[in-house]
């Protein structure tokens, strides 16, 4: 089975609940939900916040549903409170 | 037209935008400075610190300026936001809009301001005289609301005390939507 590293990056609340840095090697093809469901196993304390997060990777905003297919970095976007 | 950062690490200027001059079919500039108070709930407050997720901010707050320019045909609209740690009266935001006309500057400055505040991956701590810090809940920008964590079966091992709340775009924004 091939892997790919996926790196954390978190934002805003969630970012005081999560360790840093933190990675998974996941299967090639999962999806970012799995990723974050991942995450919430390993620290339950997030999973309200993980719940209100968008992701992105680079600088797309992208959904739950998004294929990895190659190792990156996820970014979790709490909710925001610019100005 | 100049070109600059929307996400700033140094204090903010009005001379960084472009001037007035270049367009001389406006008749009106409207502009918004939002600064950092002393205060929020009651509580006593030391300092900000602003932290943005910076490769989408930027690409979102250009988009956000060019639909305000299209929807209200004004001449030109800019919004750059600081970011790092700011003092009591520090700038944390600067809108512009220059128009033809009053309103449309008026209503193009108070949108862009209320969409960056609610929409851009920026995000800000409060650090209060009593010692303590918390981030300022804000808007869920996050659109995927069918996907809540466990509701797929993806993974080999689903956690049991996961929730299957859903909500959607704004559900969660606790702040006041004005001008502060």
């Amino acid at each position: 089975m091939q892997t790919i590293e996926i790196k954390i990056e978190a934002f805003g609340e969630i970012e005081r609940l999560l360790p840093k840095p933190l990675q998974f090697e996941f299967a090639k093809e999962s999806l970012i939900l799995d990723v974050l469901n991942h995450i919430v196993d390993c620290y339950p304390d997030a999973t309200k916040a993980m719940d209100k997060c968008a992701c992105a990777i680079g600088e797309d905003i992208v959904t739950r549903q998004t294929v990895l297919n190659s190792s990156c970095t996820v970014v979790l976007l709490s909710p925001v409170a610019g100005g | 037209m100049r070109e600059f950062s929307r996400v700033q690490d140094q204090a903010l200027s009005l001379d960084i935008f472009d001037p007035i001059q270049s367009f001389p079919e406006c008749g009106g500039i409207d502009v918004f400075i939002g600064t950092v108070r002393n205060h929020h709930e009651g509580k006593s407050v030391k300092a900000l610190k602003y932290t943005s997720y910076t490769p989408v901010a930027e690409k979102m707050i250009r988009d956000i300026e060019q639909e305000i320019k299209d929807k209200y045909q004004v001449s030109y609209v800019r919004v750059i936001h600081r970011i790092g740690y700011l003092d009591v009266s520090d700038s944390a935001i600067i809108a512009i809009a220059y128009a033809a006309h009053r309103r449309e500057a008026f209503q193009a400055c108070e949108e862009a301001v209320e969409r960056v505040k609610h929409e851009v991956p920026i995000w800000k701590e409060e650090f209060f005289t009593d010692g303590t810090s918390h981030y300022v809940e804000g808007c869920c920008i996050r659109k995927d609301t069918t996907d809540n964590l466990q509701s797929k079966k993806h993974l080999s091992s689903p956690l049991s005390k996961a929730e299957s709340t859903t909500h959607q775009h704004h559900e969660h924004c606790a702040h006041d939507h004005t001008h502060d």
